[in-house]
């Protein structure tokens, strides 16, 4: 999802680079704590949710995939042990909520012609390590890094949160955004192996495209979950920092000596990046919301989050055409209907 | 015999009288005027006409099989560089204002050699024209977009303009990007809620494209280090995934031979 190493901010620093845009809104109530407000999401093609209470007990007998396995070693059910000490908790959380088996679930769905893995890893590359989909096994790898990352990440935006209830376009709670930020990059980690394993044809930059398949599904569930996942997905976006503006101090003490970390201290070689800026995300995410339910995401556009010259709709437009196109073909539609329903997130995660 | 040759005779007409009736769609062109008090534009209007600029692009849309007629006009555009593709009427727009831009831009650049301010010129028409033309490639032939939509117009005009050999490649793919390095500005905040990428990103977007497609022609950049290592090993599979994209979903409406010929013209 990220770049090679994540220059994670201090909040406070986001906070303040955060002005601009609190600017830019009108200041009326740009926060959506409240439930959906009118607008069902829209449905791909055909194919309706009927909403399911939240929490209900959940009929999944249908929901599996013989496509998507988790790959276990040694009987650890695709959880790998970490390394590192700090991350046994991860572990254990993320054992505890199921989230491969869910995942898994959640895919029922998708004729995949090929087999895709998914496992959870202590990955490569340190505390800012990132998950990824490799075409080389065709294997979705989270990184306990980024999870133990995005859990101190909570902590700080539901402070600044506190304090500042328009800091954020959507209100999330600690729990509420852990679950989404994880449904949200799984889902963008989903999108390559989907791009690597259908064979869609990606006129774009792939990870925007990862981030708009992300969003598109997202936004197909009743919005309630959808929240969940776009509003983790956004804030994610705009807690860490876009290319510097100013040329940096070589002779500095902690100017980097690695080449990919030089590049992403300079002014302009940071734009070399394959993934847009987080700036960019951030709005990009905003506008498929806007675009998908204008009624629900409408105080994006009245609170100013959104620049008004920027056609959502039709960028929403353009995904559901590509979407319909390249990956609908491959979904079982009975099927679709039943994850559709289904209640994904916990009561204390829907908050 | 004369039978024989009669009837071939009215097989014949009848084939023509068929062809004539549905004449295949075409590509129109047409300059619009600069406004007369505007010595800028009226100068941009006249690098087109006197270049054919035009009537080079339809001649080069050729090989497409067009389901309708397709009109590229240029114009004034009322101080804006792009006016959107109107899908309504099939027609592709070339502002004025945004070739009186790039000339703008490439004489701010008194340092520059003449040759390298040219190709900036040069290079950036060509890649005005060909993204303004993706637009309606795109609608005209129903063709899905994964990423953004400016990012795929770009990303098939580098692809294009890799496909008429490597002297072509060089001008149009090396004057764009010294164009958008010339002209980038600094971005922050809200800025990142265009639609439109950052000149920057253009910059590397072309040249990781110029390199995954011929990294024989364009080593150098690689070696002088314009384009970062971690881009450069992507860029293969970038060019390769466009490839893609185009094979699958605009190919099926080009006539093969005729693409040829367009490839073995000198442009």
């Amino acid at each position: 999802m990220v770049r090679p190493t994540l220059r994670v901010v201090a909040l406070l620093a986001f906070a303040l680079s955060l002005t601009a845009v609190e600017a830019a809104g009108s200041g009326s109530g740009g926060n959506n704590a409240g439930p959906a407000s009118g607008g069902g999401a829209n449905p791909a093609a055909g194919g309706a949710p009927s909403p399911a209470a939240s929490g209900a007990a959940n009929d999944d007998d249908a929901l599996t995939n013989g496509k998507v396995k988790i790959a276990e070693q040694n009987g650890d059910q695709g959880y790998r042990q970490p390394k590192t000490a700090i991350y046994a908790d991860t572990r254990a959380k993320m054992m505890k909520r199921q989230v491969l088996e869910e995942y898994v679930k959640f895919l029922a769905p998708l004729k995949l012609p090929k087999t895709i893995w998914v496992y959870v890893d202590e990955c490569d590359g340190g505390d800012s390590a990132s998950p990824f989909y490799s075409p080389d096994n065709r294997a979705l790898v989270m990184c306990y890094q980024f999870m133990k990352m995005m859990e101190d990440r909570a902590a700080l935006i539901t402070q600044a949160e506190a304090k500042n209830p328009k800091l954020f376009p959507m209100k999330v709670t600690r729990d509420g955004f852990l679950a989404g930020v994880f449904a949200g990059v799984i889902l963008h980690e989903t999108g390559h192996a989907l791009f690597d394993v259908l064979d869609v044809p990606i006129m774009g930059r792939e990870e925007d495209a990862a981030d708009e398949i992300s969003t598109f599904v997202a936004l197909q569930f009743q919005p309630k979950l959808a929240d969940v996942v776009v509003a983790a997905y956004a804030d994610v976006g705009e807690t860490f920092d876009n290319p510097p503006t100013d040329a940096p101090d070589a002779k500095a003490a902690d100017y980097p000596t690695d080449k990919t970390q030089q590049c992403f201290a300079d002014p302009f070689c940071a734009f070399a990046d394959v993934h847009g800026t987080w700036g960019q995300r951030f709005y990009n995410t905003l506008c498929l919301m806007y675009g998908g339910n204008p009624q629900h995401y409408g105080f994006l556009l009245t609170g100013g989050w959104l620049p008004k010259n920027r056609d959502c709709p039709a960028e929403y437009a353009q995904v559901r055409h590509a979407f319909a196109k390249t990956i609908y073909p491959f979904i079982d539609t009975d099927l679709m209907a039943k994850v559709q329903a289904r209640a994904w997130f916990k009561l204390n995660e829907l908050k | 015999m004369r039978r024989a040759t009669l009837a071939a005779a009215i097989v014949g007409l009848t084939q023509w009288l068929t062809l004539a009736a549905t004449a295949a769609p075409q590509v129109t062109i047409a300059y619009g005027d600069a406004p007369a008090g505007d010595a800028a534009l009226v100068h941009a209007h006249d690098i087109l006409v006197k270049s054919q600029a035009l009537e080079e692009l339809g001649a080069f849309l050729s090989p497409l099989r067009l389901p309708t007629d397709l009109a590229i006009r240029s114009d004034a555009c009322g101080g804006a560089f792009r006016r959107p593709y109107d899908s309504a009427t099939k027609t592709v727009t070339i502002c004025y204002e945004m070739i009186a831009r790039i000339l703008d831009v490439a004489k701010a650049q008194t340092t520059a050699s003449d040759q390298d301010r040219n190709q900036a010129i040069v290079g950036t028409i060509v890649e005005a024209l060909f993204h303004e033309t993706a637009y309606a490639l795109f609608d005209l032939f129903d063709v899905p977009i994964w990423g953004r939509v400016d990012d795929a117009a770009d990303r098939l005009t580098a692809f294009v303009m890799m496909q008429f050999g490597e002297d072509n490649a060089r001008t149009a793919i090396l004057g764009s990007a010294m164009f958008f390095n010339w002209s980038a500005r600094t971005w922050t905040g809200q800025d990142f809620a265009s639609a439109e990428a950052p000149e920057a990103q253009r910059f590397f977007n072309f040249l990781c494209i110029a390199y995954g497609g011929d990294p024989i022609a364009f080593d150098s950049l690689k070696t002088n280090g314009a384009l970062p290592e971690y881009r450069s090993a992507q860029c293969a599979k970038e060019y390769q995934q466009v490839r893609k994209a185009f094979d699958l979903r605009l190919m099926p409406f080009i006539d093969a031979d005729l693409l040829v010929k367009a490839r073995a013209r000198t442009w």
